[in-house]
């Protein structure tokens, strides 16, 4: 696989998961755009490695994401302060708030409330479709709590769906 | 849930193609990896040269002590008396050039 078809394939999806990082959002030290670059490099300089017994795009996320908690824990040790973190609480500016439609204002409020992890989870399978074992893979943990994580997201996106009038 | 996971789909969906429009996703230029047989001679020349400026003081063979500490004498003699520094330069040359000859 070229370098261009990598970078095509998964530059845009990459920016998207490396900006479910918490640490990423409150810093303003890490732009998800360079860390999406980073990990498309890593890619690259690392396919002779890559085990075709595994999907790409398994592949491809378990780098980005110990590459994004990497650079993360290097920037902490760096500035002195801690960017990672798992509590909910994004700010939405009023900017991104006002090009956005109040559907998409209500999804981003819910998946900004999540946790780091389900958020990416929810990524994952949504975005890139992935099955509960290749998100299990790339998450470090049981499919079972992938498959319990998935089922209060979507539970939770349901009701919130509810309460304003969606569903 | 059905409509949860088409919101999520269409949420992500639309995440995505907005930074694919944006200016930064054009394909950056990357240079070719150099490929294995360059990278190796390029090693192997390395190597060579770090030999080179090991060995070298091993094969070529510098004037003795004597003659190094000659040349400062001569040199101080030149500052103090410059009348007499062309006749010690041409011994100093002398015995320099048969020093050669010898080895």
């Amino acid at each position: 696989m070229e370098f261009e078809q990598i970078w095509q394939r998964f530059y845009a999806p990459l920016v998207v998961f490396c900006r479910g990082f918490r640490g990423v959002q409150q810093s303003g030290l890490l732009e998800p755009e360079d860390l999406a670059q980073e990990v498309l490099l890593k890619v690259f300089n690392h396919l002779e490695s890559y085990d075709p017994k595994y999907s790409m795009t398994t592949w491809v996320y378990r780098i980005a994401r110990n590459h994004c908690i990497d650079a993360l824990q290097r920037a902490a040790v760096v500035y002195g302060r801690p960017l990672r973190g798992d509590e909910p609480g994004r700010e939405i500016g009023p900017e991104l708030m006002a090009e956005r439609n109040e559907l998409e204002g209500l999804i981003d409020s819910y998946l900004a409330g999540l946790p780091e992890t389900d958020r990416q989870i929810a990524f994952l399978r949504f975005s890139e479709d992935l099955k509960l074992r290749e998100i299990a893979r790339i998450m470090h943990m049981p499919s079972g709590t992938v498959k319990y994580r998935l089922h209060r997201i979507r539970g939770g996106l349901q009701n919130g769906l509810k309460e304003a009038g969606y569903a | 849930m059905r409509k949860a996971d088409r919101v999520l789909r269409e949420y992500f969906r639309n995440e995505v193609e907005r930074v694919a429009m944006d200016g930064r996703a054009g394909t950056p230029a990357v240079a070719d990896r150099p490929d294995k047989p360059a990278a190796w001679w390029s090693e192997l020349l390395c190597y060579a040269a770090l030999a080179a400026i090991v060995l070298l003081p091993h094969v070529v063979k510098l004037p003795p002590p004597q003659l190094a500490e000659k040349s400062s004498l001569v040199y101080r003699e030149y500052v103090q008396q410059p009348s007499v520094f062309r006749e010690q330069v041409q011994a100093y040359i002398n015995s320099l050039e048969q020093w050669f000859r010898e080895e």
